[in-house]
């Protein structure tokens, strides 16, 4: 069963003349994780926004859990999509503390509950008065996260998830996310333009250039028979890159990590 | 192109809604004045235009362009001048005088008129002084466009002054290093990098001096120099022509446009200037000036601070202390509380509004609701006195109507009304509440509303919970500058007040206007007080470097 479905979805923001996102024909089965890698203004951040109810498409329509959410003519809100979605700064109300943050959604009747149990899947119990600015980036994102798992959506959108990261904190949040994710048994779809971070976690990858898809598919069969020259040229960049590590650090190198 | 066309009409079809429907009936509501302009210059020219056209046309216009030329010379010099003695060295008060150059934007330009006027007029304190002093000292008259050149001048000149102070603030100390390794010297750095990098915003500055040298009325009526506005009310009030006072104001507006067009042509070409300001880094680092030019750097800053803020005080106060017997009264007090109400009910009409428009556009997927704002902030640059035309003109068409139609007569409601003087104040200061909230809520994103509607809240509710409380900043300083500027509004007030009104700007201008100046000293430094505290208290916002 696809939870998320588009299929011809475009997106132009000046009158037709040159296209955020075209004709784009993706899906995402339930429980799975899928990257959109691409490079700075390929379109992967308005695909998302078009899937989270934020930009109306100019063609093309949007499914989820097989029902139609958006279309040019049709546009279930975003409140009522059963999605959460975590934007690249985080988007933390700074002057809500942490626990008044996960709260937000929340009915108050069982916020107080809910925000400690979210507290302790994102391993930040104890925070709940903090303020977004007292936190560091990777706790910022984690609340961030927590924010947005309160309303249990089914599936996850994140922009450029690790981004703002330094790279020690990144691997160990990218770990970080798939476990809740795992655990939590969700749909994550998330947008990188480092193909690092969508080798590490994600099951299906979807490269994107110019507003359209240029290839799509299981990662490890991506990896072995890229049809794309883009893509065949990511991947031995990236290939490159461990042949020289290996080279300078040797095969025991890895096995001391 | 059609198709093109055709694909925008259809988007903009597509995307109507009701926050759409919301902001289109806001803004014809604010705009009305401006569309009763229009509508009034359609229906052809009034009795004494041609009397209009050619004898008093011509004197208008050069009057008012010799004013704009020689305000606009004289606030350049003083603004860029100063801006750039307490941006670039370091001396002791250097952080007082910063707040001293700021603060002569609190003496309305006709009040300055007025203390100018009692320094140097016959009997005036000058002659009075050379005298204590047996001396014959000549008397200096400034009852002509230059003397009204050097008033406006002196009371405009912190609007080049900020702009100015904030541009060279947000030059980094990377820029100034490398002119001085490239063997730059601290004048060719300025004459090079600084002054050039600062002229978009210094020419802003400019032309906010030149709308305000156009709603003078006060001043200019004083020293007996005909200006457009002047001449509108001329036209309306002795030569009883609404119609080509309407025709006067269409000029003006055009006019208005002309240099808007000016304004923002020049700053197109000129906007690479501060792109990148906020990688630059560190403030520029400011020398210690020495021997002649610390001199130099004296007179730069004095003459602005004595002539522009401690001489004029100082005549207002002695006319104070003079008449304080006579005119410390109930009624006084009374006009303050008038004063004080009328500028707060108007600030608060106008961050209500703000927040609307702000709302409105921020929910709608139409691109229309985004255009409305700078429409309706159309009222800041357009002179008080047309402003004041366009509603009599709309109220006039109203009033007929009512009359043949349904033979009612409300006249003498609709224009004894403190609602129309309030909405005139509204559309001409609409502006100044919404751009300080509009550029918080810019800084701050969409991110945080989506946010908040993707975890389930209404716009409304996001609107109480996220927008206005990290917008409250914004809106108090918001608040504070249209009060201000509605405390110092006269063109407006003189034109829409009902009888029973009367606020601090016209009893020292009714004063002034009856020849008793000296009576004019105590609600003139009353009105001055208040509105420099609110000045000072805003002084680090306004001059920050954000």
């Amino acid at each position: 069963m696809n939870i998320l479905e588009t299929s011809q979805l475009s997106k132009s923001f000046d009158g037709g003349k040159t296209y955020a996102v075209r004709e784009v024909d993706f899906r995402l089965p339930s429980g799975r994780v899928c990257a959109i890698v691409g490079e700075s203004g390929c379109g992967k951040t308005t695909l998302m926004r078009l899937i989270a109810g934020l930009e109306r498409p100019d063609g093309g329509e949007i499914r989820l859990h097989g029902q139609v959410a958006s279309s040019p003519r049709q546009m279930l809100p975003c409140q009522e999509r059963n999605l959460g979605m975590v934007f690249q700064g985080f988007a933390l109300f700074p002057h809500l503390t942490v626990a008044q943050n996960i709260a937000y959604g929340l009915d108050k009747r069982q916020a107080k509950q809910k925000v400690e149990q979210l507290l302790e899947v994102i391993q930040l119990t104890g925070y709940n008065d903090c303020y977004p600015h007292e936190l560091s980036g990777g706790e910022q994102q984690r609340v961030a996260l927590a924010r947005t798992l309160s309303l249990d959506p089914q599936l996850l959108l994140l922009d450029e998830p690790f981004g703002s990261l330094d790279a020690h904190l990144r691997t160990e949040l990218r770990q970080e996310v798939l476990r809740i994710v795992r655990q939590l048994k969700l749909s994550l779809l998330f947008i990188t333009h480092d193909i690092q971070d969508a080798i590490d976690i994600a099951d299906d990858l979807v490269f994107m250039k110019e507003g359209r898809i240029i290839e799509q598919g299981e990662l490890r069969e991506l990896f072995q028979n890229p049809q794309s020259p883009y893509v065949r040229e990511t991947f031995q960049q990236l290939a490159g890159m461990s042949r020289k590590i290996l080279d300078l650090f040797g095969q025991d190198f890895l096995h001391q990590q | 192109m059609m198709q093109q066309f055709a694909h925008q009409l259809r988007s903009l079809l597509r995307d109507a809604d009701r926050w759409l429907v919301y902001a289109s009936i806001l803004s014809l509501l604010i705009g009305l004045p401006f569309l009763a302009i229009g509508l009034g210059a359609l229906e052809g020219v009034g009795e004494m235009w041609q009397h209009v056209l050619r004898h008093l046309l011509p004197g208008y216009l050069l009057n008012s362009l010799l004013l704009i030329v020689g305000t606009s010379l004289l606030t350049l010099f003083i603004g860029v001048s100063s801006a750039w003695v307490v941006s670039s060295y370091e001396f002791r008060f250097r952080q007082t005088a910063e707040l001293l150059l700021f603060l002569p934007l609190a003496i309305p330009s006709y009040i300055m008129a007025y203390a100018y006027t009692g320094i140097f007029d016959n009997g005036g304190t000058w002659i009075a002084l050379g005298k204590s002093l047996g001396l014959n000292l000549p008397k200096i008259d400034l009852m002509n466009p230059l003397g009204l050149i050097w008033v406006l001048g002196l009371s405009l000149f912190p609007y080049v002054y900020v702009s100015a102070r904030v541009a060279f603030q947000n030059l980094s100390s990377s820029l100034q290093e490398s002119a001085y390794l490239l063997g730059a010297s601290h004048r060719s750095y300025f004459r090079t990098i600084a002054l050039p990098l600062a002229s978009p915003a210094v020419i802003g500055g400019l032309f906010l001096v030149i709308m305000e040298v156009l709603n003078d009325y006060g001043a200019a009526k004083y020293y007996g120099v005909q200006t457009f506005t002047t001449g509108i009310f001329r036209t309306w009030n002795f030569l009883n022509d609404l119609q080509s006072a309407i025709y006067l104001a269409v000029i003006l507006v055009a006019l208005v446009f002309v240099l808007g067009w000016l304004e923002r042509l020049r700053r197109g070409r000129r906007s690479y200037a501060l792109t990148g300001r906020r990688e630059q880094g560190r403030e520029q680092r400011r020398a210690l000036p020495k021997g002649g030019k610390r001199l130099l750097c004296l007179f730069v800053i004095l003459l602005p601070i004595l002539a522009g803020l401690v001489l004029p005080l100082a005549q207002l106060t002695y006319w104070a202390l003079m008449t304080i017997g006579d005119q410390w009264s109930k009624a006084l007090l009374w006009t303050s509380l008038q004063s004080f109400g009328l500028a707060s009910t108007v600030a608060v009409l106008a961050l209500i509004c703000s927040f609307c428009l702000i709302y409105y556009s921020r929910w709608s997927r139409s691109r229309l609701t985004r255009v409305y704002p700078r429409l309706v902030s159309i009222g800041y640059v357009m002179p008080g006195a047309i402003i004041g035309i366009g509603i009599i003109g709309a109220l006039q068409w109203l009033v007929d109507f009512f009359a043949s139609g349904l033979d009612w007569k409300i006249g003498a409601y609709v224009y004894n009304s403190l609602f129309i003087l309030l909405y005139a104040y509204l559309f001409r200061f609409l502006a100044v509440a919404y751009g300080p909230i509009e550029a918080e809520n810019i800084r701050i994103g969409r991110q945080l509303a989506e946010s908040s509607s993707l975890l389930g809240k209404k716009p409304l509710s996001t609107l109480f919970n996220i927008d206005i409380p990290l917008l409250t900043q914004s809106a108090l300083s918001a608040f504070a500058l249209v009060f201000i500027d509605a405390m110092k509004e006269l063109p407006l007030t003189l034109l829409l007040k009902p009888y029973d009104v009367q606020t601090l700007s016209m009893t020292a201008y009714q004063y002034a206007d009856d020849e008793l100046v000296q009576q004019a000293g105590l609600p003139a430094l009353l009105l001055i007080s208040v509105v420099g505290l609110l000045l000072a208290l805003l002084k680090n916002r306004l001059l920050s470097r954000e």
